[in-house]
């Protein structure tokens, strides 16, 4: 049953927010709220958090793009969802590059990683 | 844990029948769902596989978005700041199809193996919406263009060239990332989906089959000792019957010798004396 087109949303840095913006993923809903959160060096994490967790009370968001880094920073709150959609996707920054034994995601399939190696 | 009951039934050979199916039918389910877990394990694993490929691939291809982001900068200046403002409408959007299974479960479990081959050939969802397999609906996105391009005039005063380069590269980063995302939300699905099978087929295993044997046991222990009642009431009565029939013989034997030497057996005709009717 395919549902209405839904939006990628970003939580990064403002290096990131600008290319994905540039991509075309950005909108501004009805209370024009965006769905993307640029997160400088002064940003507090509750903030982000709050942020991530409106993100995922919206019907109309299908995957949530964030910056590792970032994740880091509210790995609880990333944890904690389990559901299937939203999709959450750790992306790696300009300065921290990707670390794949930090993404929540994999580290689900704990079990399964001594039979797997990173090619 | 004092689970060892059995199934509170009548010891009767149509109650015996009925159990040594129920155990047939158990057995059969718990090899089914055991094959429905193996398959759905082995392409978890693949999954899991494709995972790691695509994120690695992911890797490379943002750093070299970023890449091309600082050289846009350098050549355009800094334009995040407008990039931010002009935030309108968003040009790309995904849509979530979640495929069902057809027909009915029987039909599924049967050509689960078959299914099961078929789909281990194919590549995984990004060409293909036929997303099922053996029962469990996996989540799909696909991603489509809409509306015009927002940013057209952003380049023009200078660096348009690094521009539209930087946009192309973003674009095929967001349909990387897309892709990454069906894998995911189909990864964490089937992680669950192999949860639940495995704890059927152990709750099979180790409580309803252990069940049913026992009361299997407990009807033909039942059975077998009232059929030894049977028995043992069918020889005393037979023994009974045989003292019987001794004492008699020796009764006749001791009559006929207290009679006479010649004794003959009585003649209703002979007989003078009657008895006389009740009425006079």
């Amino acid at each position: 049953m395919p549902g209405r087109g839904k939006l990628i949303a970003v939580i990064g840095d403002e290096d990131t927010c600008t290319g994905f913006l540039l991509g075309g993923v950005g909108e501004l809903n009805k209370n024009r709220k965006p769905n993307f959160l640029v997160v400088e060096k002064d940003t507090s994490i509750t903030e982000i958090e709050e942020t991530f967790k409106s993100f995922l009370a919206r019907s109309d968001i299908g995957i949530i793009l964030i910056n590792q880094f970032i994740a880091e920073m509210i790995r609880h709150a990333i944890d904690a969802h389990m559901e299937s959609i939203p999709a959450v996707l750790e992306i790696p920054s300009k300065e921290h590059p990707y670390d794949a034994s930090k993404d929540s995601i994999l580290r689900r399939a704990k079990g399964m990683f001594s039979a797997e190696d990173f090619r | 844990m004092s689970g060892k009951d059995r199934i509170d039934i009548f010891p009767s050979r149509m109650a015996q029948t009925i159990m040594k199916a129920r155990l047939k039918g158990a057995q059969t389910g718990r090899s089914l769902l055991k094959k429905k877990a193996d398959a759905l394990s082995m392409r978890f694993r693949q999954i899991l596989r494709k995972i790691i490929e695509t994120k690695t691939l992911m890797g490379e291809v943002m750093r070299e978005a970023a890449f091309s982001l600082a050289e846009a900068k350098f050549a355009a200046g800094d334009f995040s700041a407008t990039v931010i403002q002009n935030v309108n409408k968003a040009q790309v959007k995904v849509r979530a199809k979640k495929d069902n299974v057809a027909g009915s479960l029987a039909k599924t479990f049967l050509v689960t193996t078959k299914l099961a081959d078929f789909f281990f050939n194919c590549s995984p969802h990004h060409e293909c919406h036929l997303c099922l397999f053996s029962g469990v609906t996996l989540p799909v996105f696909e991603h489509y263009q809409e509306g015009g391009d927002s940013y057209e005039l952003t380049g023009l005063a200078r660096g348009g060239e690094q521009l539209s380069r930087l946009k192309r590269n973003y674009a095929k980063a967001v349909e990387l990332l897309v892709e990454l995302a069906s894998l995911q939300t189909s990864f964490v699905t089937l992680d669950e989906a192999i949860k639940v099978t495995n704890r059927r087929v152990n709750a099979i295993e180790h409580v309803i089959i252990p069940r049913i044997e026992r009361t299997l046991t407990y009807i033909i222990t039942e059975l077998d000792e009232r059929e030894r009642e049977e028995f043992y009431r069918l020889k005393k009565i037979q023994e009974k019957k045989k003292q019987l029939r001794e004492r008699t013989e020796k009764e006749i034997a001791q009559r006929l010798a207290a009679l006479g030497p010649i004794a003959e057996p009585m003649n209703m005709l002979n007989e003078e004396a009657d008895q006389d009717l009740l009425f006079e």
